[in-house]
């Protein structure tokens, strides 16, 4: 999968977040995933759909790592066969 | 603020300091009796939450007659101010090393080998049973615990009882802290992080059945576990008479993903509330029934 195809997976998914509000064309690669309006419980939604969406085990010792969108899509891009 | 309300704030807040004060030096016999006193004076004057206590008792069929689940519901009264008064006492008397005078552990070989696992983060849920606060404390033996709590509207009341309730691997966590990472950082650290699933919440809920009614009831513990893996335990702490516990810990329980979330949120969520029935079913008279819990 390429990361531009990523990208428009974690785009759709992201929409799909309905206890979120945001505005998908303010997120970029750098916006960081705290700043992008999850709670506590919707970020664990989404992880959860993202998981289920590229069949990819998110660890999550990896997930407390990531800081920035960019970090996640390059995470997914490594993990998730092309 | 209000400067009324600031002034109201600070007379609750000195008022909780002086009465954990003397609470934490009164001799125990006088202190069960305090709270015999205090249990009997709510029963009266908290009209509201004895007509509820009373109601889910009969609606749960936990009790077959009015006259049956009043005195249940007044056990339960009593076992929630016991809960406050000896939770208040027991700071001063209760320390890291004698703990194990006051408290009995019953954990369950696999849980207690996971509790050992200084790296394993372990998901505990538990509910407003015996004693929740020494259900705590005694876990926090084990591993360091990290505890969701509803924060008070008094700030100088929140500061004062956040600090009084933690201890030196015991930390509260509020449930409105804004940092959506908060629970897989302590996860991720190997604590055990603690949350009470008995309360009916209005957002990121499911629908489950709790004493054959339907009961929202948070998802927060089954999307933690669908998504760190980490074990999940079930705890809670029985109190066998005057300043004595007995602490359980049962689990892992154990789920498969299916690809639907929801669906694996709920199947978990309905699992862990099924235990904690059982468990409310066994002790009924050390439940809080006076909880607006089917709404």
């Amino acid at each position: 999968m390429t990361r531009d195809q990523i990208v428009t997976s974690l785009k759709h998914l992201l929409k799909q977040q309905k206890q979120v509000k945001l505005n998908l064309d303010s997120i970029t690669d750098d916006t960081r995933l705290q700043g992008i309006g999850f709670d506590s419980l919707s970020i664990l939604d989404f992880i959860y759909d993202v998981e289920s969406h590229f069949n990819a085990r998110i660890e999550m010792a990896d997930l407390v790592r990531m800081e920035r969108v960019k970090d996640l899509i390059d995470y997914l891009h490594a993990k998730v066969p092309r | 603020m209000n400067p009324l309300l600031a002034v109201w704030y600070f007379l609750e807040y000195a008022a909780a300091r002086a009465l954990v004060f003397v609470l934490g030096i009164t001799p125990l016999p006088l202190l069960l009796g305090f709270a015999e006193l205090l249990a009997r004076v709510a029963f009266v004057v908290l009209r509201g939450r004895r007509s509820i206590a009373i109601d889910n008792l009969l609606q749960g069929r936990v009790c077959d007659s009015p006259e049956a689940a009043r005195r249940m519901a007044f056990q339960a009264f009593r076992a929630f101010t016991l809960m406050i008064i000896e939770t208040a006492a027991a700071r001063r008397r209760m320390r890291a090393d004698n703990w194990k005078d006051f408290v009995t552990l019953h954990v369950e070989p696999e849980a207690e080998k996971l509790l050992n696992q200084p790296e394993t983060g372990v998901l505990v849920a538990s509910a407003h049973i015996g004693n929740w606060e020494i259900a705590a404390h005694a876990a926090s033996t084990f591993k360091p615990i990290c505890v969701v709590y509803r924060p008070f509207n008094n700030p100088y009341l929140d500061r004062y009882l956040h600090q009084a309730r933690s201890g030196e691997r015991l930390h509260l966590i509020s449930r409105l802290d804004l940092n959506p990472m908060r629970f897989l950082q302590s996860l991720s650290a190997g604590e055990a992080l603690a949350l009470m699933i008995d309360q009916h919440v209005y957002n990121g809920a499911v629908q489950v059945e709790y004493f054959g009614r339907p009961a929202w009831t948070t998802k927060s513990v089954a999307m933690l576990h669908l998504t760190t893996r980490a074990p999940l335990l079930i705890a809670y702490a029985l109190r066998t008479g005057p300043l004595r516990y007995e602490v359980h810990a049962i689990g892992p329980i154990r789920c498969t993903r299916t690809g639907d979330r929801e669906k694996d949120a709920f199947e978990i969520t309905q699992a862990l509330t099924r235990e904690i029935e059982k468990i409310a079913r066994r002790h009924p008279e050390q439940y809080m029934w006076g909880h607006r819990r089917w709404k």
